[in-house]
């Protein structure tokens, strides 16, 4: 589909633009339209957001300490230790 | 002065059994790589012990190694961004493969692809978040960077293009091309 020389491959990009440096009034009129008119960028869309979905799930999940399994790595302390030990005054 | 650094060690080494996993943990995390994490938590123990006399015995210890550590990290991130001014292998393949989802004129080559969006309660089920954690994981490096920074750390787009060396536009198109590719991953790991 290209609508208003609006290819599906710029409107997807478009989409990304947007949510980070707003589109300008025209831009914005444009996709919108491509957008309704065009399946599978609207699928793009949804598809885009649920990975943003994702990402921002994860963000509150995993974004402080308490939330994150501690795996232990005794191979690793061991190892630090020994450096340490080493270290010449 | 001997008598300081035997000191000095003993309250490190204090630090490296009570804090090492902890830490290991959090750079393990925010890296995804079990050999940077081990070497960073290293580096940051070691880092640790020569300005110990600087340690304010008041504060924790615990917020003090992990500022260190978190110091690291984004260290970690500037430089490998810096290294990769040539796209990899990996990169050229995945442009190959994002591009080739298009046609000539920018059309969808396969606009009948399957609609995994409209499933409902995608993000709860466990075996797609487990396949999209895996296709994350299998980003060439600096598109990973980049999406996972416009998320994981609350920065402005014009700093991770900064970190990233490169335009806004880039950084779109980046993120754009991630996407995509998060898409043909999805798309052939995904069958409901």
């Amino acid at each position: 589909m290209s609508l208003l020389n609006l290819s599906c491959k710029k409107a997807t990009e478009m989409v990304e633009q947007d949510k980070i440096i707003s589109l300008s009034f025209v831009d914005k009129m444009k996709l919108k339209i491509h957008l309704s008119i065009c399946k599978a960028c609207k699928k793009y869309e949804k598809q885009s957001q649920l990975i943003d979905d994702f990402f921002n799930i994860n963000k509150k999940k995993y974004s402080s300490l308490t939330n994150i399994n501690i795996e232990e790595n005794p191979e690793l302390k061991k190892y630090i230790l020994k450096r340490l030990e080493e270290i010449q005054p | 002065m001997k008598e300081k650094i035997k000191n000095n060690k003993k309250v490190v080494t204090e630090w490296v059994n009570l804090y090492s996993d902890k830490l290991y943990s959090w750079a393990l995390h925010k890296t995804s790589n079990k050999e940077v994490a081990e070497d960073l938590v290293q580096e940051t123990f070691l880092a640790a012990f020569k300005s110990v006399n600087n340690f304010n015995n008041d504060s924790q210890p615990g917020t003090w190694l992990f500022s260190i550590l978190n110091n690291k990290i984004i260290d970690y991130y500037r430089k490998s961004a810096k290294s990769i001014e040539k796209p990899k292998e990996n990169e050229l393949l995945s442009e190959k493969a994002t591009d080739s989802l298009f046609n000539a004129k920018g059309q969808w080559e396969n606009a009948h692809s399957s609609n995994w969006q409209d499933e409902e309660h995608l993000l709860d089920n466990k075996e797609f978040t487990i396949i999209l954690s895996l296709c994350i994981g299998k980003l060439p490096h600096n598109w990973r960077i980049a999406i996972e920074s416009k998320y994981q750390k609350d920065k402005k787009a014009s700093e991770i293009c900064k970190e990233l060396n490169i335009t806004s536009s880039n950084y779109w198109q980046m993120i754009h091309r991630a996407k995509l590719q998060l898409k043909i991953c999805i798309e052939k790991n995904w069958n409901n």
